[in-house]
Parts: C-alpha cells; sequence; structure tokens
C-alpha cells in the first residue's frame, strides 16, 4: 500500500484541487485504506454532506412558501395541504428547519420584566395552589396516562412530544393514501344485489404483520378467497377458500409498506368480487418493526397509558386502536382536551 | 380546465412527440421566464456578503425546471389537477425555487422574516397585505394602501442597533411597531425587513440548513445505515441509461455548490475510476475533468451534444427513476434503509 495520504491531501481531494496525477493516487490509496477513509470522512463531514446529497438527487419538488410556512408552524394548514406540505417538510431540511424554527420561537413564553416585589408576591401566591395542584388526584392521572414516555428513546419521544405540545394527535403521512381511498369507498356508489364490503383493516395502518381480514358475509355465499396485492399490484398472498367472512395470513407480510386487499366470494358458480368498482381499492399499512416494538412496549404496562398509547397509535395510522385508547382518557385528566381533538380528527376518518 | 398551451404535450401521441412538445414549452416560454424571475429575485437580493453570482442564477433556473418538468411529466400521466396558466403556474415554481436559495444562502435572515411576518400577521396593530404585486406592511389601518415610497426611504435610512433575530416575541413586536409607528406611511415588506436583518450575521461563508442541521454529527449506526443507503442509490444510479448518468452526476453538487463526488471513494461506495467507468468516460479524462466538476447545464449539453433543455430532461428522468427505486428520501428513510447492499468490490476495509 502507497503511504498514507495527508489532512492536506484529504481535503484538496474533496475539494477538486489535487492534480490529476495526484488525484489517481489518491483515488487508489483510497480504495485500499480504511484508515484514510475514515479520516477523509472527518475531516470532509461525509454525514451531512451524504444527507445532503441523497436528499438533493430525490429532492421533493417545490418547497413552501412565506405563507405555507407561517401557517405550518401554526398547525392552520389546510387538510388538503397537509400531506402534501408534510411530505415535503419530511424531505427538505430547509423547509422544515424554518417551520420549526419559526413554530418554537412563536411558543416561547412571553417573558415580562416585573419589579421584584411583585415577581416575590406572585410566587408566594402561587405556591400554595401549586403544591394543591402536585398533590391533587388529577396531577397523578395525567403521569399515568403517558407513564412511559420518558423511558422511549430521544427520537421516540419526539413525535409524541410534538402531539403533547401541539394538543392534537397526528397522522403520518401515508394516511393520505390510506384514507383517500376511505373517503371514496365512502362516496355514495350505485347499491347492488351482489355487493359486500369488507371491514377491516380498511383505511388504517396495523401493527400486526399477520393482521386478521374481515369482511360482511354475502348472502348464499359458499366460499371466499382473500387476495392481498403490493402497491404495484403485484399478488402477495392469497388464502385458500375459506367458508366463513374472516381470513389471517401463514406467513407475516413484510412491514413498513402499504397494501391492497380484495375478496372474491363464489356463489352459484360464480363469482363476486368486493370491493367492486366504483369502490376503490380497500387500503392498509403494516408498520415498521420498530414502530411495532415500541407500542408492544408501552402496551405492555399497567394500567395502559391511555392518552400516550393513542397518540403512538395515531401517529403510526392505528386508526381503531387509537380512538379505542383516546376513549379511555379520563374527564380529569389534563390531556382530556388532546384526546377530545384527536377523536374528532379520527372519527371524522371512520364517519360515512 | 388544462392552459391551451399544454394541450399538445398532453395529448402527445407518443414519447418522442411529447418531448419535442416538452422541449418547446420550456425554450419558448418557461426558461424565458425562469432567468429573467431568477435574474430579478436575486439581483434584488444583495445583503451582505454572499451575493448570488451567475453561477448560482443557472443552478437556480436548473432547479426550478427540474421541477416544472417533473411536475409536466406527471401531468401527462395524469396525476395532479390541470395547470389552468402554464406560465403562471412556471412563475409560481421559479419563484419557489428563488425563495428557497435565499432561504438556504441565508437562513438567518430567513427566519426573521418569517417571525416579522408572523407578527405583522397576528398584532391586531399591524397587518401585512398586497397592492399589485408586491407585500406592503404597516399599522392595520392603513390596510389596503399602496407603499409610500418616501416613508419607505425614511424607513431605510433608520439604524437598527440590534439583533432582531436574537429578540423574543414581545420585544420583536415592539421594535416592530416603533419602527411603524415611525414611519409615515406603508413600506414594502421586503424593505422593512432589509432593515431589521441589518444585525443578523449569518453563520460562516454560506450556510445551508440542511448541513447545519445535524452539526452534533451521526452515532456508528446512523453512518452506517447512511452509507448502506448511498450504496443503494450508487447501484441505483448504475442501472440508469448513461446520458442520465452523466446529466445526473456531473452537475450533483452540495448545497454549497461544491462538487460532491468524492463522498463516493471517500464512504467506501466507489472509487472515483469506477464513478468514471459508469460515465463511460476515459479515466485519464476524467481526472482531468474533476477539478471543473460539477459542470452547468451548458457544459454538458456541450459534451452530449445536445440543448441544455434535454439535459434538464435527462436529469429528470434519472431522478424520477431514483425516486421510485429508492423511494422517497427522509431522515427515517434514510436511518433504516432496509436493504444491505455490497459496496464496490474493489474497496478494502471498513470506514
Amino acid at each position: 500500500m502507497s503511504t498514507h495520504l495527508t489532512d492536506v491531501e484529504l481535503e484538496k481531494f474533496a475539494e477538486g484541487r489535487l492534480r490529476s496525477d495526484d488525484l489517481m493516487r489518491a483515488d487508489d490509496h483510497l480504495a485500499q485504506c480504511a484508515e484514510c477513509r475514515a479520516r477523509g470522512a472527518a475531516l470532509n463531514d461525509l454525514f451531512r454532506s451524504t444527507d445532503a446529497v441523497t436528499s438533493r438527487l430525490t429532492s421533493p419538488g417545490m418547497h413552501l412558501s412565506e405563507e405555507e410556512i407561517h401557517l405550518a408552524a401554526s398547525e392552520q394548514l389546510e387538510p388538503s395541504q397537509r400531506a402534501t406540505l408534510g411530505r415535503h417538510l419530511h424531505d427538505c431540511a430547509t423547509c422544515s428547519q424554518q417551520v420549526d424554527d419559526l413554530r418554537g420561537w412563536s411558543r416561547r413564553p412571553v417573558r415580562r420584566a416585573r419589579p421584584l416585589a411583585i415577581a416575590a408576591a406572585i410566587l408566594i401566591a402561587a405556591l400554595i395552589p401549586t403544591v394543591l395542584w402536585l398533590a391533587h388526584p388529577t396531577r397523578q392521572n395525567e403521569s399515568a396516562s403517558t407513564a412511559g414516555l420518558a423511558q422511549l428513546s430521544p427520537s421516540d419521544q419526539a413525535p409524541a412530544r410534538a402531539s403533547l405540545e401541539a394538543g392534537v394527535g397526528r397522522l403520518p403521512d401515508y394516511m393520505n393514501d390510506l384514507t383517500g381511498s376511505r373517503e371514496t369507498l365512502m362516496s355514495p356508489a350505485p347499491p347492488t344485489v351482489d355487493a359486500f364490503a369488507l371491514v377491516s383493516p380498511v383505511a388504517t395502518a396495523t401493527a400486526d404483520d399477520r393482521p386478521t381480514f374481515q369482511w360482511r358475509p354475502l348472502a348464499g355465499a359458499e366460499s371466499y378467497v382473500v387476495t392481498v396485492f403490493d402497491e404495484r399490484s403485484n399478488e402477495v398472498t392469497r388464502s385458500a377458500p375459506v367458508d366463513h367472512a374472516t381470513w389471517t395470513p401463514d406467513r407475516p407480510l413484510l412491514r413498513d409498506r402499504t397494501y391492497v386487499w380484495q375478496v372474491a366470494a363464489r356463489r352459484n358458480n360464480r363469482t363476486i368480487i368486493a370491493p367492486v368498482a366504483p369502490m376503490p381499492p380497500a387500503k392498509f399499512h403494516v408498520v415498521d418493526a420498530h414502530t411495532a416494538d415500541v407500542l408492544e412496549r408501552v402496551q405492555s404496562q399497567r394500567p395502559e397509558p391511555h392518552l400516550l398509547l393513542g397518540i403512538l397509535d395515531m401517529n403510526a395510522g392505528i386508526v381503531d386502536d387509537a380512538i379505542r385508547q383516546f376513549e379511555q382518557v379520563g374527564p380529569t385528566d389534563e390531556g382530556v382536551d388532546l384526546a377530545r381533538r384527536s377523536l374528532d380528527r379520527l372519527r371524522l376518518l371512520r364517519t360515512p | 380546465m388544462l392552459d391551451p398551451l399544454l394541450v399538445r404535450f398532453v395529448e402527445a401521441p407518443d414519447l418522442a412527440c411529447a418531448e419535442q412538445e416538452l422541449q418547446d414549452l420550456v425554450e419558448q416560454h418557461a426558461l424565458p421566464l425562469a432567468e429573467a424571475i431568477v435574474a430579478r429575485k436575486l439581483r434584488a437580493f444583495t445583503p451582505g456578503a454572499a451575493a448570488f453570482e451567475p453561477r448560482d442564477q443557472h443552478d437556480v433556473v436548473g432547479d426550478a425546471l427540474t421541477t416544472l418538468v417533473e411536475r409536466l411529466w406527471r401531468l401527462r400521466e395524469g396525476d395532479g389537477d390541470p395547470i389552468v396558466n402554464f406560465e403562471s403556474y412556471a412563475a409560481t415554481v421559479v419563484r419557489s425555487a428563488c425563495a428557497h436559495e435565499i432561504r438556504r444562502r441565508h437562513p438567518q435572515r430567513a427566519r426573521l422574516k418569517n417571525r416579522l411576518r408572523y407578527i405583522f400577521s397576528t398584532d391586531r396593530r399591524l397587518a401585512l397585505w398586497t397592492s399589485g404585486d408586491e407585500v406592503v406592511c404597516g399599522r392595520a389601518e392603513w390596510r389596503g394602501r399602496p407603499i409610500d415610497r418616501a416613508a419607505e426611504q425614511a424607513v431605510g435610512r433608520r439604524s437598527i442597533e440590534e439583533d432582531w433575530l436574537s429578540m423574543e416575541r414581545d420585544r420583536l413586536t415592539r421594535a416592530i411597531v416603533d419602527l411603524v409607528d415611525g414611519s409615515a406611511g406603508p413600506i414594502g415588506f421586503e424593505a422593512f425587513v432589509a432593515v431589521a436583518a441589518a444585525r443578523v450575521v449569518e453563520p460562516r461563508g454560506v450556510a445551508d440548513a440542511s448541513f447545519m442541521a445535524s452539526a452534533r454529527g451521526p452515532d456508528q449506526e446512523q453512518a452506517i445505515d447512511q452509507r448502506r443507503f448511498l450504496a443503494q442509490i450508487w447501484e441505483e444510479v448504475g442501472r440508469l441509461p448513461v446520458r442520465q448518468r452523466i446529466a445526473l452526476l456531473l452537475n450533483l453538487r452540495d448545497p454549497r455548490g461544491s462538487g460532491i463526488l468524492w463522498l463516493l471513494p471517500i464512504a467506501g461506495v466507489a472509487t472515483l475510476r469506477e464513478v468514471a467507468r459508469v460515465l463511460e468516460i476515459p479515466p485519464g479524462e476524467f481526472f482531468e475533468l474533476w477539478r471543473d466538476i460539477p459542470l452547468d447545464d451548458a457544459a454538458i449539453a456541450a459534451r452530449l451534444g445536445c440543448t441544455r433543455q434535454q439535459v434538464i430532461n435527462l436529469r429528470v428522468s434519472a431522478r424520477k427513476r431514483l425516486l421510485n427505486r429508492v423511494g422517497r428520501v427522509s431522515n427515517d428513510a434514510r436511518n433504516r434503509a432496509g436493504n444491505l447492499l455490497p459496496f464496490s468490490t474493489s474497496l478494502k476495509g471498513d470506514v
């Protein structure tokens, strides 16, 4: 192996300032030498450069206008904007940092200068109710309903804390795709004698990678076959004919994927498919393994921290579980307003 | 309703006809518009040291046209709402690219501007409105009036002694109200921002949010995942048609505008010889070319024997395919890039 590259050479390499023969030698050496690659990575800030380049290669279209930054920071985006801009903010560091900065700054409590004596009086006046509040049972309820939050990793805590701060749970980006189909499903469709409905999972995410598929029975049906497709319409799995309106796949589905499913009912030598046009495909998403693991850990706590679980389920798009958890948040819990607002949003997804 | 300008492109019977129609659209309508808007926007914006150079303008035009062309192809595929007014839409895309470039280069000023807009929009004593093409600010009771140029000039002569970006909300509100109260009439918002940002200091050199974002550096796991993701992208780049590879890689630059291909050998993903091979450029020629990379679209067009617009088309196609194959990039996705792909076989050892 040739002699190691100096720091100056490594910097010049990245800056395009090496002569072509030196560049060739450096390239050959780097191919063989992990130590010089490591030094080059540190000197030239490989991590941030790579991050920037991968963003650029798959960069996300139009950036937010100043008005949109304002609306996003104030949580005032229209539902139609939310999905598109949310996706962009997910991908664009420049825009998301502008939004985060404005959001953080605008929510920072306003500090007002007060004469010391007034401040002292306020402090003393505040002490008694504070002590009472700390001892009050509702305070215990609050900590119980979010118990386990502090045990999560910082990156897992962040979205939950963002929801707590925003006062409402958030849905993941992929819900737009899933609920889009749901909204169309609920639009008036011509009733047909042969129609039967798929029940679950539809327009939701699921933590279970072997979800149980359920549908409404079709009168007189002899058997049903369930077929699950990926988003490119490739068949992923198919049931054998079953005679009841439920089926669980033998093998797990790949996680962090969105799927479409349909049921073919057999009756009098005829096959009747659900859903059928003009109804759109029934979609669901299997959450990634890490999210499923976090949910399982928090669910194993006793008593269940309903507010935290509702937030986590909602963040993952597991609609029915989120509704169930938020419904159990007690009326004296400090998170009851968050639960109510979140339920309003979630029920909209479930209301025809 | 679709803009009649776009009908021939959308209804073109085959890909070749569509590409020709698109080229006409871009060259006759979008490109002149983009160059005019970018020149005006970036020339008008010269706060302090990091002024924009002609090369920056080319980059912004290229970025804007890439976004526009991507949108037009989606439109042809029936994805998204129809574009009712093409030139107006193109202008919006170009302005977005300009605003992004300004934010990227002057993030602190952009932060202050967001805060000023926030206060003008939320404090009942103040208001922000449009008059013609301009955004105007001032007292609420002035709403709807055009800019008072004399008042604007008077405000422009005011010197600001403090960094307004360091102010909390109440102090910044008071400072704004004081400045507005001292003016005789409505002021252009851009002019107001220029005065307010007088003491704002940007980080050294050209700043970029994505660079500033991760100042803490990665942990080992993040770095490994990121390298896997880069390897995945590199593998997909190798599957692109060679002209797309050239259009994409020779123009590739970091947020500060510098060449970025160096990261492939440093990350242990590919040697420069392999990059040259993927680009089908003899290694000797590639090593000579290295100092000039990233090339602008005109230089790439000359190399490929095509128009600048065709270079943009090639890059759009390349990005589209990368997006389809690698998926939408996000920090999360990058951090959990699923498939473990083999790194370059010619690289030994581990970083």
